[in-house]
């Protein structure tokens, strides 16, 4: 009987002290924002560079989504996944973005790149993308009413 | 490429002023490089890296302060890109529960030591 009950209390321990460590995991993946995109740009309004001098009006007038495509000619996903992008049926307007890229460079690599794109530009220092919180490529950057919606980094789940 | 955007980094940080090439010497140590493992912005060549010590270099000639800066990084990249997150409860607790847990332990081995004892006898 006095051995069951020691046995009770060890397991009981153990169990507790499980369960405090789980807790603790769970805090420490909670606290760790290794993948957590910040927020703080939902929401914030759609600009492109004034060196492009274009008339914002002409392309949030439709009231069609935007999508800022940051890709590159030296970005084997963006490759990889042009196919998807051209065979996109919806109705958003697409921005390219070449991401520290040149112009001649991405027309080598990405066939139909003007039937695709509504406008297309190049950052070549990076500036612009920097600005929007940019990290690498493919990533989109998708506006609703010219307001910041949400932010995606493959075609496939955007 | 690189290397003129260097030339260029060097040659705009000489048109700091000495307090703000401190200042910039400091704030690049204080963040970290978002495309390479565990380097700060001021030990990366990477080219963001690069486009981010512009942006501080000119963040600071335009007068902008630290909390400023950290702001604009912080907002884009994440809590992620500081070296030293800000201290807050949830961040405390993570130091706090296993000093809490390795003293209930300690507490509860000393109080039941002849039940172990006697327990890990028997087996």
């Amino acid at each position: 009987m006095f051995q069951s009950q020691q046995s009770n209390r060890i397991v009981q321990v153990i169990i507790i002290v499980f369960v405090c460590l789980l807790f603790w995991v769970f805090l420490n993946a909670l606290i760790t924002p290794v993948t957590k995109q910040p927020s703080t740009l939902v929401g914030r309004e759609l600009y492109l560079p004034k060196q492009l001098q274009i008339d914002m009006k002409e392309i949030t007038q439709s009231n069609k989504k935007v999508a800022l495509y940051f890709f590159a000619s030296w970005c084997s996903t963006c490759v990889s996944e042009y196919k998807t992008l051209l065979d996109d049926k919806s109705d958003t307007l697409w921005v390219g973005v070449l991401y520290y890229d040149h112009l001649n460079d991405a027309k080598k690599a990405f066939p139909d790149l003007d039937k695709r794109f509504a406008l297309i530009f190049e950052d070549l220092d990076g500036e612009f993308a920097l600005d929007w919180g940019v990290k690498g490529t493919p990533e989109i950057l998708l506006f609703k009413d010219s307001k910041l919606l949400e932010r995606s980094y493959r075609l496939e789940h955007s | 490429m690189s290397r003129i955007i260097m030339i260029m980094l060097i040659g705009s940080l000489f048109a700091l002023g000495p307090s703000e090439q401190q200042r910039y010497m400091q704030i690049v140590q204080k963040y970290r490089c978002v495309v390479c493992q565990g380097q700060a912005i001021g030990d990366s060549s990477s080219k963001i890296a690069n486009t981010m010590k512009q942006q501080i270099q000119t963040m600071l000639a335009n007068g902008q302060t630290d909390s400023e800066i950290d702001t604009y990084l912080v907002d884009r990249f994440g809590e992620q890109i500081r070296f030293s997150p800000k201290p807050s409860l949830l961040h405390s607790l993570l130091w706090v529960i296993p000093v809490i847990l390795g003293l209930l332990m300690t507490i509860f081995i000393r109080r039941n030591f002849r039940v172990f004892i006697s327990h890990f006898s028997d087996v």
